[in-house]
């Protein structure tokens, strides 16, 4: 019951921070200097032309009954006209944000299931060779921006070797599995098209690994740090006392308290993942939200904008959410707390 | 005080990791400081084209070899540092003092002014800086002013969250009581005996921050959105470098590995002021 009550009192919480956060940003499209029904008009538009279009668009009303309207939208799934794409926002959203998440699905999976276990093995040999090339690997990868890795790995691995296509989600002549969920990958495996599933693994593969890389270093120095406290508690030295395997030490008695801190971070992180999202999209040519996003900001396209924002701040509230319940359920200090 | 001082240098030089951070961070300060000296070709920072000396590799006279235009890539990019370190700093002196004022009112004084200030707080720090950074300054001006700005808005609810929960843990101690009864204005106990207790944290963070927002205005410039030529910056020209890397690998090695140096510089300082104040912020 109380975890139920904490689950609540974070979504309300949540809610509010999503409706502040809209107001922000719808602000910030309308009050930065320039005229959007110019913008989406162009500049060979008549004076009346231009005109029709700012009472359509409600841009003669004082800016709080524009936002009231706005939100009225939003509550009917309407975020209004992208004037790049010429369609509804949610349209776009609709079509582009699978492919968003599809890569942080699988940037995530990569940063708990490499990062942890090699943070692991990095605390069992404290100041060994192995140790020191995880940090050097780990601490690479934290300094260098997102970009810069999504290149160097696009040169090596597509570029030089030939292994992996460089851009895009699925070979041209391919064509996308059924959408079922959007997520390339998993429809291709539910139509049992094992063709179609390779080409899209092959796809996401450097993409998400180049998102995954900063994130997932973080995970190894966390999980290296707290293990290194967790390995010299009284209860594993009890463990070691008893001759248990390495392994079981490793993995069940020192990785487990380790990990609680670790995971309160991946939630952070995960807002750094979602912006360097921004940085990938565009290095890979990824037709996920955040390529559409940026390329509504350079077309000044400001309901796209505001959509995509919303978008991404609900995502990161939906994972924070996510993460204090788990921390709530495998940690019963903070749920009573 | 002097004996604090000297036991804190005690503890931070046990580190090598700290002091390398120390050097390279002190290099880079000083190369910004005097980089119209030590360059061979400070012209080349501005509008300068010399066709008949285009894509040179590296070599005694172009020690980063030379750019698409005829310019220099070791002067451009020891004036990069100079933008993107500017910047930073900039960025850093306008959000630092204004985040730490809202979050010792915040943290001190309980009540609506918390609640209200948490949310915008919340609202902020809801999505990555960068986005941030992009809407704004993709809607306004593609300038370093407008870069500044945007930035700062976005960067003071950090430091507002952090000095908040420190005088929220604080508050409550008995030295602070013990002003009180002495008759301390708030103003003293905010500023005199909460925020001392702060700045270990803060300067740990604003090394690390340094880096951070360079990072984030070499992201802008790789999107396009950052400073704009031809004012040199390690973003824009490792990204402009990056469709020629394998005929003229010098254009965006350098600018990249540039950025890297700097970065590793700040995060290894930040990581030996972390241990040597004994903060456990992980």
């Amino acid at each position: 019951m109380k975890l139920f009550k904490f689950i609540i009192s974070r979504i309300f919480s949540s809610s509010i921070t999503l409706f502040g956060l809209s107001i922000l940003i719808f602000c910030m499209a309308r009050l930065i200097p320039g005229d959007p029904a110019r913008m989406a008009l162009g500049d060979r538009a008549s004076l009346e032309q231009v005109e029709a279009m700012r009472e359509k668009l409600l841009l003669n009303e004082p800016i709080f009954i524009q936002y009231f309207s706005y939100l009225k939208g939003v509550f009917r799934g309407d975020l209004g006209y992208s004037i790049f794409t010429k369609k509804p926002v949610t349209q776009n959203i609709y079509d582009f944000l699978p492919a968003t998440l599809e890569l942080l699905l699988f940037a995530g999976f990569f940063m708990i299931v490499i990062g942890v276990p090699l943070g692991a093995i990095a605390a069992k040999n404290n100041g060994k060779l192995s140790d020191f090339i995880i940090r050097f690997f780990a601490i690479f990868n934290i300094v260098t921006p997102a970009f810069v890795i999504g290149i160097l790995l696009m040169i090596l691995f597509s570029h030089n070797l030939g292994w992996l296509p460089i851009a895009g989600r699925i070979s041209d002549p391919i064509f996308p599995p059924v959408r079922i969920t959007g997520l390339y990958t998993l429809d291709s495996l539910i139509m049992l098209d094992f063709k179609n599933f390779i080409d899209s693994l092959k796809h996401i593969l450097l993409p998400s690994i180049a998102l995954s890389l900063a994130g997932l270093s973080q995970a190894i120095r966390l999980t290296r740090a707290n293990m290194l406290d967790t390995l010299k508690a009284p209860y594993t030295e009890m463990a070691n006392a008893f001759a248990f395997s390495d392994k079981t030490i490793l993995f069940k008695y020192a990785l487990k308290p380790a990990l609680i801190p670790t995971i309160t971070i991946i939630g952070l992180d995960f807002s750094a993942m979602l912006g360097n999202a921004f940085l990938v999209e565009m290095v890979f040519d990824w037709p996920g939200i955040a390529k559409y996003g940026v390329h509504s900001i350079m077309n000044a396209d400001l309901n796209a904008i505001v959509g995509v924002v919303l978008i991404i701040g609900l995502m990161f509230l939906v994972v924070n959410i996510l993460i204090d319940i788990l921390i709530a359920l495998i940690n019963p200090k903070v749920r009573l707390g | 005080m002097l004996e604090n001082i000297l036991i804190f240098w005690f503890k931070f030089k046990m580190n090598p990791f700290s002091i390398l951070g120390l050097i390279i961070v002190c290099v880079v300060v000083l190369i910004t400081i005097f980089v119209p000296f030590i360059t061979p070709f400070p012209e080349h920072a501005g509008k300068v084209v010399d066709f008949s000396n285009m894509n040179q590799p590296p070599n005694n006279i172009n020690y980063f070899g030379t750019d698409t235009l005829g310019r220099d890539v070791f002067s451009r990019t020891m004036f990069a540092y100079r933008t993107s370190f500017f910047l930073s700093l900039v960025v850093l002196l306008i959000a630092v003092p204004v985040g730490i004022f809202f979050g010792l009112l915040g943290g001190y004084f309980t009540g609506l002014f918390e609640n209200i200030l948490m949310r915008i707080v919340d609202v902020f720090l809801s999505l990555p800086a960068l986005v941030l950074a992009m809407v704004i300054i993709g809607l306004t001006e593609h300038s370093m002013t407008y870069i500044m700005a945007a930035i700062s808005l976005l960067w003071w609810p950090w430091y507002s969250r952090l000095v908040y929960s420190i005088t929220k843990s604080i508050k409550n101690e008995d030295y602070i009581a013990a002003a009180k009864i002495c008759g301390a204005s708030n103003f003293h106990i905010l500023f005199f005996e909460i925020l001392p207790n702060c700045l270990p944290s803060i300067l740990t963070k604003i090394t690390t921050d340094l880096a951070f927002v360079i990072m984030i205005i070499a992201a802008l410039g790789f999107v396009g959105l950052g400073v704009q030529p031809p004012i040199p910056d390690l973003g824009r020209m490792t990204a402009d470098g990056m469709d020629l890397v394998f005929d003229s690998y010098w254009l965006s090695l350098f600018p990249g590995l540039a950025i890297l140096f700097l970065v590793v510089g700040f995060n290894l300082l930040g990581d030996g002021l972390r241990e040597a104040f004994d903060l456990d912020l992980r």
